[in-house]
């Protein structure tokens, strides 16, 4: 191989490498900003949903290709704060993070990958039915000038909420 | 002759300086107008009734110990047909909205409701779970028999519904106006037209009636001025005099305006009548004076009779001011900062407006005489008048006598009156905050907070059972006192959560909203406190029964006091009107004791006495026909003021029997004159303040109102005692 094409072969895969850095950053990033979201959330597997609003501010780091979440969500005559922190790994590209659930979570560590459009985050938190310690998913669909939020309970397949976020 | 105490040395002064007296009159009259625009309208619900008493001082300690006063609102949603689910839809987006509203710190509503955690089959759930109507219905009559002290926010009918909303604490006037403004377009934008919104609780009421204030203010003044000008000419027969009469009592109004201004006082619902007042005590005046210029026949130039005119009325007319002003000043004996801050205005601006009246008439009664050749006499037939005088005279104990029975049964009436202070009435007529606060009252039982506390000792917290013990039976007395009254506090709380033995924890006391778990338990511990919706105590007895039960219920169980803005409405009322009877008291002796001294006459103070006492007495008596048999402090107010006025006529009929005395007439004589001369301009001013008085009647308040028919039948009542009891009396004492 000569050195033209390993430096061709070098810059592609540097663009190959480069890409989904580019990519999460983007999506990490593509949430900066305030939002306002709506939706529904459950306090337990049997319950009805109970529709939810929130606000929230974020705050994108790029050199650190970190995304600050601070806001509060709402049912009415309770008020929740929605908080929590998600970092992109340059080396590996994976996420980690905290994340505080006001829909029964509490605090917690979170940790995912992304997709192209796709944040998909998984933690560990008690189990809204039985209390005892269950696998979440939470999803974050990121299009142009919205995202949507989504819980779920890994092993029941369950939602628990669903947020809709607009400028 | 009377003494005026040199006060009649403004006019003298102006005839002898006009150039001076001009300008000065300019400058002073000039600044007034200018400074106008800055009057301020009272909106503090507070100052209608908090004094020095005992029970305010408690009060404003209540509010420094919440850390300032809470705004407190109140959004009422209605539809006569009841709700539909697309209604409960938009109003839980409101709701919702609401949470993120600024200045809005907690927001309660049918939406906020939730059963306790212990509940089967509801636990933890939400109230209105779903939009459906029906599955509503089924919850609430579920909630209402488990939770009957608590409060569900939307009636059974499922027709009204209440957002109970705080904001922050001690906002100013403009920040709650403006939060009041972004609540109703929140309403507006989120609710469907159909349904009925109003906005009440404490702090609206406050905003509507400075509102309405401001509107009755320019109406008011408008319509008096017109009014009083259009009599002038009337009486007077002369569009010349009439403007000369009337140009100083519009002088009067100016500077009482100005003096507003001046203090920083506000203008407040009965202060919005002072210039009204003021106009009318300014043409009177003006009246007696041009009235007895056209008779002067003081020889000389035009400058003799102007100041011949003054040395002989003007003394009366100072007589009058005082007395007057003194009325007003006895009203200060209330303690109320609302009533101290009119009665300092009302005196100042009778006596500034005597002054200008008299140094207005020192430049322009010159004017007067060169038009009188114009005037056509209109004088009412002295003959009645001299009649009556002549009765009175022939029949002078009996007329006595009659005159102290009425006076009798006048006294009867007025101690048989209740003392009744709604505060609601302060709200303009028409107010759509009236009717929603009597469906809030019917629905809910009211949106006023009545609070108890107990008192917890340094280092002592409610984990100590004697004081949680204490705490659960004052709360349990209070809601079987008024069980149709919500009643909240942290044992209420733990019963919700199912553990009523046990006080919340900090992970419990999350599920309150924020200001009420700090109200209920602040973070320093030293109190607990129990709060009940109340409607207004004096809306109706039985709500004031069920207050009082409530209030001494609480403190039979432990409360160590009883709070609130329900607590001044109950007791702070009748703490005025009885200051404010003791204020009247000093008025009538203080003021008769001085024109006694004045005329150096002292069986005087009896003979005044009688004759301006029996009208107020009939007059509160006549509050049996007119107000219910209720007297509120506006009656009491306006009696003050009456005597203040009326005393007048009896002051200028005494000076002029006084000096024809003097002349040496014997008193039969001295009478028919003292008719002839001054009982025709004492029917014409009482005609003028009676007429100027009606436009009260035109006031969006009804406390105004009330104040007015009070004084026109106390100035009708004592012109009759004047021209008929006070000739009797002037017979036993000469």
């Amino acid at each position: 191989m000569t050195i033209k094409r390993l430096a061709i072969a070098v810059a592609a895969f540097s663009f190959l490498v480069q890409v989904p850095v580019a990519q999460s950053s983007e999506l990490l990033a593509a949430l900066d900003g305030a939002w306002k979201g709506q939706g529904w959330a459950k306090q337990k597997t049997s319950t009805d949903a109970e529709r939810v609003l929130c606000r929230i501010e974020n705050t994108y780091f790029p050199s650190s290709v970190k995304l600050v979440v601070e806001g509060q969500c709402a049912v009415p005559g309770r008020k929740f704060d929605l908080t929590g922190s998600v970092t992109r790994s340059l080396s590996s590209g994976t996420i980690s993070g905290r994340w505080s659930n006001p829909f029964g979570a509490g605090g917690t560590a979170v940790n995912g990958a992304q997709s192209e459009s796709q944040i998909t985050l998984s933690f560990s938190a008690p189990h809204p039915d039985t209390g005892k310690r269950a696998a979440h998913l939470m999803f974050w669909d990121i299009e142009d000038g919205t995202f949507s939020l989504t819980t779920r309970l890994r092993d029941d397949d369950i939602t628990m909420s669903e947020l809709q976020f607009s400028r | 002759m009377t003494r005026g105490l040199g006060l009649e040395g403004p006019g003298l002064w102006a005839v002898r300086y006009p150039v001076f007296a001009a300008l000065l009159l300019s400058v002073f009259v000039g600044s007034a107008l200018l400074s106008i625009p800055k009057l301020r309208f009272d909106d503090d619900i507070n100052r209608v009734f908090l004094s020095s008493s005992p029970i305010s001082n408690e009060y404003r300690d209540f509010i420094a110990r919440l850390g300032g006063r809470p705004t407190a609102l109140a959004l009422m949603v209605e539809s006569p047909e009841g709700f539909s689910s697309s209604d409960l839809e938009a109003m839980r987006t409101l709701a919702l909205e609401l949470e993120f509203t600024d200045g809005v710190v907690a927001a309660l509503s049918p939406f906020s409701v939730r059963f306790s955690p212990a509940d089967e089959p509801f636990a933890d759930q939400p109230l209105v779970a779903n939009d459906s109507v029906e599955d509503l219905a089924v919850r609430l009559e579920y909630f209402t028999n488990q939770y009957p002290e608590s409060a569900a926010f939307i009636t059974r009918e499922l027709d009204v519904a209440l957002f109970v909303l705080s904001g922050g604490l001690d906002l100013k006037n403009d920040q709650v106006r403006s939060l009041m403004v972004d609540i109703e377009a929140l309403a507006a934008d989120t609710l469907p037209a159909a349904l009925g919104v109003t906005l009440t609780g404490e702090s609206a009421i406050s905003q509507a009636i400075a509102d309405g204030l401001k509107h009755d203010l320019v109406l008011l003044n408008a319509v008096g001025v017109v009014l009083v000008l259009l009599l002038a000419i009337f009486f007077l027969r002369s569009a010349v005099l009439a403007f000369l009469a009337f140009i100083p009592a519009v002088a009067g109004v100016v500077v009482t305006l100005g003096l507003f201004v001046l203090l920083d006082y506000p203008v407040t619902v009965i202060s919005n009548v002072l210039p009204v007042l003021v106009l009318v005590f300014g043409i009177a005046d003006s009246m007696h004076l041009l009235l007895h210029m056209r008779e002067n026949d003081t020889p000389g130039p035009v400058s003799a009779k102007v100041r011949s005119t003054i040395a002989d009325i003007g003394p009366a007319c100072a007589l009058s001011a005082l007395t007057t002003a003194i009325g007003f000043l006895a009203i200060t004996l209330s303690g109320n900062r609302q009533l101290v801050e009119f009665a300092i205005t009302g005196s100042l601006s009778v006596i500034v407006t005597y002054i200008t009246t008299l140094m207005l008439f020192g430049l322009l009664g010159r004017f007067a005489v060169r038009r009188e050749s114009e005037n056509r006499s209109g004088k009412p037939p002295p003959a009645l008048l001299e009649a009556l005088a002549a009765f009175a005279w022939r029949h002078d104990r009996p007329v006595i006598a009659i005159g102290a029975l009425a006076l009798a049964l006048g006294l009867w009436g007025y101690a048989s009156t209740v003392s009744w202070f709604p505060y609601e009435e302060n709200l303009p007529s028409g107010s759509p905050l009236v009717a929603s606060n009597e469906k809030l009252a019917k629905a809910f039982g009211g949106t006023y907070r009545l609070w108890s506390e107990i008192d917890l000792p340094e280092g002592q917290s409610l984990e100590d059972p004697d004081h949680w013990s204490r705490l659960t039976n004052v709360t349990q007395a209070m809601i079987d006192a008024a069980p149709d009254y919500a009643t909240v506090s942290l044992s209420t709380f733990a019963r919700w959560l199912g553990q009523a033995d046990r006080v919340p924890n900090q992970d419990d006391l999350e599920n309150l909203p924020g200001d009420l778990r700090t109200l209920l338990y602040p973070p320093d511990g030293n109190v607990a406190r129990i709060v009940a919706t109340v409607p207004e105590p004096m809306q109706d007895p039985i709500s004031l029964a069920t207050q009082d039960r409530l209030e001494q219920a609480a403190l039979a169980a432990g409360a160590d006091r009883v709070v609130g803005l329900p607590i001044i409405m109950r007791y702070e009322s009748i703490i005025l009107i009885d200051q404010l009877g003791r204020g009247l008291l000093v008025a009538c002796l203080l003021a008769t004791l001085v024109v006694a001294i004045a005329f150096r006459w002292p069986s005087l103070l009896l003979v005044l006495l009688a004759p301006n006492l029996l009208p107020l007495a009939l007059a509160a008596a006549a509050l049996h026909i007119i107000n219910n048999g209720q007297i509120p402090p506006t009656a009491v107010l306006a009696l003050t003021i009456a005597f203040g006025i009326a005393v007048n006529d009896s002051i200028h009929f005494t000076a002029r029997f006084r000096l024809e005395r003097t002349s040496g007439l014997d008193a039969r004589s001295a009478l028919m004159k003292s008719v002839a001369h001054t009982g025709r301009v004492m029917v014409l001013t009482t005609v003028l303040l009676c007429v100027g008085m009606l436009v009260t009647q035109f006031s969006a308040f009804a406390p105004v109102a009330l104040f007015g028919q009070l004084m026109i039948i106390s100035f009708t009542l004592a012109l009759i005692a004047d021209l008929v009891l006070l000739p009797a009396l002037l017979k036993q004492v000469s």
